[in-house]
């Protein structure tokens, strides 16, 4: 009996401290990673399940926005490359490469994905459309973006419009109506609720910046030349008033003439 | 024949009875049933994700059976001195060698199959209640071909387990024998890729030249993992298969005829 009552009591000293100890999901999640080579080796057969654990962490990171220090977007691109290294046939971690590394400042990191994903899917149109509109927004290289866009308009169930676009692209860049065309794209094959919310988000803001570039095209067309700042266009009566950006900044215009937000879309 | 068979026979009503067998079975078959629910954590294609789960469960299970076990109950004939009726009996040591195997090959394959059946009931489910945007496609002719090459594994397993308790006097020395080398085999054609890449070039050549040569004397395992081909649906040789198969069936003989000669000239006392 008193055996039975000491070992309860020792069980019960245990829930209690382990109880009082802090667990961070903070520290859980942006853990050290392993070498990819490593981690391939450790896991041998199991590395594709392996992968799913990583792409998990990913998922919970980006979920939580937990931190947007240049050193935590590292990480996400890491581990993103991790999960695809140990699995090289899933397309899951590219595809959050090329739908969100770039956007969180991590385009040479987005690119060496997808890249590497190319070799494995080569019949997936997706990773060339990512890599085309990488090039095209984030680097401004249309003929490489045409390229890429040309690549992947001839692979299976790659949607009609993209040959168009490879072409309108090679004449003139248009990029915010493509960014916005892009993230409606994406919009549509995501279930994810967190994803979804943050992908709208970005959506709206995208929506706002295309809705004064083209009040700035009318006022161009009405007075010769750009304004020196965006209110001018409310003074002007060309909008009623300038769209709040949904990421708490503000909108202003740049000295080569974008429209851009002092949250960086952030 | 009939002494081979009436060796292999007890050795599977002996794996039967152990407890941990139906332990194992039955926390695989609880890892399949729930391996829907888990995969709900990821995002994307999270059947891709239950699959993994299911056949990685279902590799492990066989990993158990085929190392654990094997090593176990050879060690149990020798510790309990109930080889001494097998060998008193008008039965050649090379005999009980095969029949040992054999019975541990349809132990594992029984085991296995009753998995499968589980892995796919529950993956069938899964798949038809999944709300993904796009549902993949499931091979299934492919699940079948992993899972024949899966039990060709684990028949290969089995073998290294009998060899190295043929010689060794503890359970547990033949049992981290054949583990270390079940993780060298599954690592080999991995460790090849990582050579052949950037990485490689800084390793040195001799360390190249060792490398090479195990590649391809030690059994080489992860070419029977089929696992990546059947969740991604990726193509299949026949004639690779084929190899592969005479491969693995000469591997295991080579290692049978080398157990029986070894455990003939052992002393058993």
């Amino acid at each position: 009996m008193r055996r039975l009552f000491l070992g309860i009591l020792c069980l019960l000293i245990s829930i209690f401290i382990h109880s009082s100890l802090k667990w961070e999901l903070k520290t859980w999640i942006t853990s050290p990673l392993p070498r990819p080579e490593s981690a391939l080796i450790l896991s041998g057969e199991f590395a594709p399940l392996m992968s799913d654990f990583f792409l998990v962490k990913a998922a919970v990171f980006y979920g939580n926005a937990i931190n947007k220090a240049p050193k935590k977007t590292l990480w996400f691109a890491k581990v993103l490359y991790l999960a695809s290294y140990l699995d090289p046939y899933y397309f899951e971690p590219y595809w959050i490469a090329g739908v969100i590394l770039p956007w969180e400042g991590r385009v040479k990191g987005a690119k060496v994905i997808l890249n590497r994903g190319l070799k494995y899917l080569p019949h997936n149109w997706e990773l060339p459309f990512y890599l085309g509109f990488i090039s095209f927004y984030f680097e401004h290289n249309n003929s490489k973006a045409a390229h890429y866009f040309f690549q992947a308009s001839k692979l299976p169930k790659a949607p009609s419009y993209l040959s168009l676009l490879a072409t309108r692209l090679a004449v003139k860049g248009n990029e915010t109506p493509v960014a916005i065309a892009f993230l409606q794209t994406q919009l549509k094959n995501v279930k994810d609720q967190g994803l979804k919310k943050r992908l709208k988000k970005r959506l709206h803001a995208l929506e706002a910046i295309y809705f004064l570039e083209r009040a700035l095209n009318k006022y161009k067309r009405i007075y010769g030349n750009l304004p020196l700042r965006l209110e001018d266009l409310v003074n002007k009566h060309i909008i009623a008033k300038i769209p709040s950006d949904p990421y708490g900044g503000k909108f202003y215009l740049t000295k080569t003439g974008r429209v851009w937000s002092t949250s960086n879309l952030h | 024949m009939r002494q081979i068979t009436a060796i292999a026979k007890i050795t599977f009503k002996e794996g039967i009875r152990e407890r941990v067998f139906l332990g194992v079975l039955i926390f695989s078959a609880l890892a399949f049933l729930s391996s829907g629910f888990i995969a709900d954590l990821s995002i994307g294609n999270t059947l891709k994700v239950t699959q993994d789960i299911g056949l990685s469960g279902l590799s492990l299970l066989g990993l158990f059976i085929a190392i654990f076990l094997s090593t176990n109950l050879i060690a149990k004939d020798l510790d309990k001195k109930t080889i001494y009726l097998v060998v008193s009996k008008p039965i050649a040591r090379w005999q009980y060698i095969w029949g040992k195997f054999w019975g541990l090959c349809i132990l594992t394959s029984f085991a296995l199959a009753i998995g499968f059946i589980v892995f796919l009931v529950s993956l069938f489910y899964f798949w038809k209640t999944a709300k993904l945007v796009q549902i993949p496609h499931i091979a299934w002719d492919k699940y079948l071909i992993a899972f024949v090459f899966l039990n060709l594994k684990m028949f290969f397993l089995i073998a290294i387990a009998v060899f190295f308790s043929s010689f060794c006097s503890s359970s547990l020395i033949a049992f981290f024998f054949s583990f270390m080398l079940y993780f060298i085999g599954s690592n080999l054609q991995n460790v090849k890729m990582i050579l052949s890449s950037k990485v490689g070039e800084e390793i040195s050549p001799v360390l190249k030249t060792i490398f090479n040569f195990a590649y391809y004397f030690l059994p080489n395992l992860s070419i029977l993992d089929l696992k990546q081909a059947a969740v991604h649906n990726l193509p299949l040789k026949g004639i690779t298969l084929i190899l592969t198969s005479i491969y693995s069936l000469s591997y295991i003989g080579a290692l049978l005829f080398l157990a029986s000669f070894i455990f003939s000239k052992r002393e058993l006392n």
